[in-house]
């Protein structure tokens, strides 16, 4: 993953010969933080619709024989959706919600914020407890006080979604432009980021699951 | 103390699997695993009711009352149980051989009040008689089909043996038909509609199933020589 967020700019610049004025782009902070937006936005997508993005990560409890906690807002890459957690027995652990911990069977946890706390001592003996978890990623966060040259984490094949995007907020925000031409712009990308997902979506083929469940989950396929 | 069954092959969650795999909509967040396993249990403890029933031998456990325990007055605890079949005397001097004791309702213990008996009083074992009328007596043993404890995890063996798995998962299937039936798709947004499930076709599965295996324990009472056929189905 390669392009950058000038090269992002640049191309949304080019959509429209009305994004040449430099009022329109000159505001890098502005910038980053929009393009870092629409990122966050296609992988919140994809972790819906696909496992594509999905990683597992090692994480280790504090250190108490009880009520221990795993704080994950440091993880890299960041957690978008926790998928999975398990025991270094490879035991799974089940997200409760904190006023309904009946729900289901030890070992259990319930999330506050993005930190996970034990029920109980179900986490096993006393002491750190080292975990993994799965889950689908968020980008990397960019830093809207850096450089242009940051890198998005998107893969570059999907770039064109950030233009398009971009582009889209650009012909919003340029007072007096023709409509229709930010409505074209969200059509355009809402084609695109279709197309995106359904090509995350089949890479790994057809997926066998039992279930039909009320929470989204990745289509596999079908 | 002795246990009915050794270890089986099948767990719980081999039961639950199955009860699952009968309807795409008995996924974990509509039958969390906490409600899944109580409604299991109630099933396990169903299942074994009936089973005693139909082959009183199949379930029994047993434990023992000592010697320092043989005091008329002085309750005994047992083990929690589903039912106390019968109790056998053992002799100090081993003669006689062990005896059947007398196990009388709790309102005809009067009638025994000068001879050896017992009686159950919840969990509790009473004897009747005098001190001087267990003065022979080395031990009971008690004959009982065990309370089976809920499900705790999906590792747990089952106390039913293999052959009841089938029966086991089609039982817990149509509790869990009764409880999503009806439920909304989307618990956020009513508005998608509810699951429509016919709980009349998960409970034929389970009469089918459940008279498959007690069949089959009923034909078990019948390659033993009984000296009476109340038991048979």
């Amino acid at each position: 993953m390669s392009t950058d967020i000038s090269t992002v700019i640049q191309r949304a610049i080019g959509r429209s010969i009305s994004n040449n004025d430099p009022g329109m782009t000159g505001n890098s902070s502005l910038m980053i933080a929009e393009v870092a937006a629409y990122e966050r936005d296609i992988f919140r997508v994809a972790a819906r619709e696909s496992r594509f993005f999905y990683t597992e990560a090692s994480v280790t409890s504090t250190d108490a024989p009880s009520a221990r906690s795993i704080a994950l807002s440091a993880i890299t890459p960041p957690i978008e959706r926790i998928v999975r957690v398990l025991l270094p027995t490879g035991v799974p652990l089940k997200q409760v919600d904190y006023e309904d911990q009946g729900a289901e069977l030890a070992p259990r946890y319930y999330v506050f914020r993005t930190t996970l706390y034990e029920v109980g001592s179900e986490w096993g003996a006393s002491g750190p407890v080292t975990m993994t978890v799965g889950y689908a990623e968020s980008p990397a966060v960019l830093d809207v006080a850096g450089s242009l040259s940051q890198t998005v984490t998107l893969p570059d094949e999907y770039t064109d979604l950030l233009d398009l995007r971009l582009a889209q907020y650009l012909a919003v925000k340029d007072t007096g432009r023709d409509p229709t031409e930010a409505q074209a712009l969200g059509a355009e990308y809402g084609a695109r980021l279709s197309d995106v997902i359904d090509g995350l979506d089949h890479f790994g083929g057809s997926v066998r699951r039992r279930f039909i469940s009320p929470a989204e989950q990745p289509r596999g396929s079908e | 103390m002795t246990v009915p069954f050794p270890t089986h092959t099948f767990t719980y969650g081999d039961v639950l699997a199955a009860a699952r795999d009968t309807s795409p909509y008995f996924d974990p967040t509509r039958i969390p695993g906490g409600t899944a396993a109580r409604m299991a249990s109630a099933v396990q403890r169903e299942l074994i009711l009936g089973a005693s029933r139909r082959d009183p031998d199949m379930f029994i456990a047993t434990t023992a009352v000592p010697t320092a325990s043989l005091v008329p007055g002085t309750p005994f605890q047992l083990p929690q149980f589903l039912m106390v079949r019968d109790i056998e005397t053992f002799f100090a001097s081993n003669t006689p051989l062990s005896e059947p004791t007398r196990y009388l309702p709790e309102s005809r213990r009067f009638d025994m009040q000068q001879d050896r008996g017992v009686y159950v009083t919840g969990q509790y074992l009473n004897l009747t008689g005098q001190l001087s009328d267990w003065a022979t007596v080395d031990h009971l043993v008690v004959y009982y089909v065990p309370f089976v404890p809920d499900f705790t995890s999906e590792t747990d063996a089952l106390t039913v043996p293999d052959d009841a798995k089938d029966a086991f998962a089609a039982s817990l299937a149509f509790r869990f038909a009764l409880r999503v039936n009806g439920m909304p798709f989307d618990g956020m947004d009513p508005g998608k509609g509810v699951i429509q499930l016919d709980p009349s076709g998960f409970a034929a599965e389970k009469q089918a199933a459940t008279m498959n295996w007690w069949q089959r324990v009923t034909q078990g009472t019948r390659q033993r020589r009984v000296s009476n056929r109340n038991t048979l189905v």
